[in-house]
């Protein structure tokens, strides 16, 4: 009896997850690993350097699934704690994962200072555009106009672009991909591994219980579809293409790209 | 062609004369206590391979089946779509 290629890096004892049937955070978690896998196969990473730091949430679990070192910890703190693991033993190779009321919303001001920093993180970002876990109230990422439990009337408010944000704040490596391309989580996932500094991928992710019942897909294999179809990819897109708009869509693809010293090179750590 | 059994099976697949390439090349195996019925499987298969399954695990979901894993090209789409670490394809030796 052979098992599930990824059960090696899984808590397999833990399994079925707590996430709903279709859900795109098993499908990005399982991407990351992969990514995490071929480095190591590559010898570029030890499993026991790795450490997964998530907040709260539905994305926060993944935490617990997770078979290397990871911490649960408080509401849009992931960030500084991971820079506390980071800056305490320089070897690890700290991961951030959360959803994007997490990382976005309660934990934006962290986002800020420790993109400003370049601090030596890989972010995930997980965006379902709501904050699902508490039953879809209006997120900082919902794109204006869209129907959530708390703006019946449609969102009146402007998105916040968090690719651009985090671009400005100097950040070395800012991409966006979908669960519904799973191979782009991947490769973007394996080169951000690769870099130093602050690297951040958003991953666009349908919600198919909170989010896609309330604005009218039965189905979570519906929400895929049409995730997949206003999810368009592009090589080299600019900052400016970068808006999240349920209308017209979003690119996927590697945004910035730069190679300035992280904030443990500049500090003499390494 | 030991992996064909069955009196059925055998009068309808000749061995001698159904081209190699309708033997299946890669098994596609489900983990049926893992699954949560979500169908994005079934659905991203290129080839149609799975089928909504009939069964249902402990929780009381009917997990897929391979119905035509002749048809599989091992393109993997299945695994890296489900969201649940419940299905895998591994090539046959």
């Amino acid at each position: 009896m052979s098992a599930h290629p990824l059960d090696k890096y899984l808590v397999t004892k833990r399994l079925p997850h707590i996430w709903c049937p279709g859900c795109g955070i098993g499908v990005a978690l399982a991407a990351i690993l992969r990514a995490i896998d071929r480095r190591v196969r590559e010898g570029a990473l030890k499993p026991e350097n790795l450490v997964m730091v998530t907040g709260i949430g539905c994305t926060a679990r993944a935490a617990i699934y997770v078979s290397f070192d990871s911490a649960h910890t408080i509401h849009g703190r992931a960030i500084p704690f991971a820079s506390g693991a980071k800056l305490a033993n320089p070897k690890l190779e700290v991961m951030v994962l959360g959803g994007d009321g997490d990382i976005a919303g309660i934990g934006g001001n962290h986002l800020l200072h420790a993109a400003r920093r370049n601090m030596d993180l890989t972010v995930f970002m997980i965006t379902n555009m709501v904050y699902a876990m508490t039953g879809g109230q209006v997120a900082p990422t919902t794109p204006t106009g869209m129907y959530t439990t708390t703006t019946p009337k449609g969102n009146p408010e402007t998105p916040v672009n968090v690719i651009k944000l985090v671009a400005y704040q100097g950040a070395n490596y800012v991409a966006r991909a979908s669960t519904t391309h799973p191979a782009l989580i991947e490769r973007y996932t394996y080169r951000a591994l690769g870099m130093e500094g602050f690297r951040f991928i958003e991953i666009i992710s349908p919600c198919p219980e909170i989010f896609g019942r309330h604005i009218g897909f039965r189905d979570p294999v519906e929400l895929y579809e049409e995730i997949k179809k206003k999810s368009k990819y592009k090589p080299k897109p600019s900052l400016e293409e970068s808006d999240l708009d349920w209308e017209r869509g979003w690119v996927l693809g590697e945004f910035i790209e730069r190679n300035e010293p992280g904030y443990l090179k500049r500090i003499g750590r390494v | 062609m030991g992996s064909r059994l069955g009196v059925v099976q055998a009068l309808i697949e000749d061995p001698e004369t159904d081209p190699p390439e309708r033997r299946p090349r890669f098994r596609i195996v489900v983990i049926p206590e893992r699954c949560k019925e979500c169908g994005l499987c079934i659905h991203v298969c290129p080839k149609n391979v799975l089928e909504k399954g009939t069964e249902a695990n402990a929780r009381g979901y009917r997990y897929p089946v391979p119905a035509r894993p002749e048809d599989c090209v091992g393109c993997r789409l299945c695994e890296f779509n489900c969201p649940d670490f419940a299905i895998y394809v591994v090539p046959v030796r």
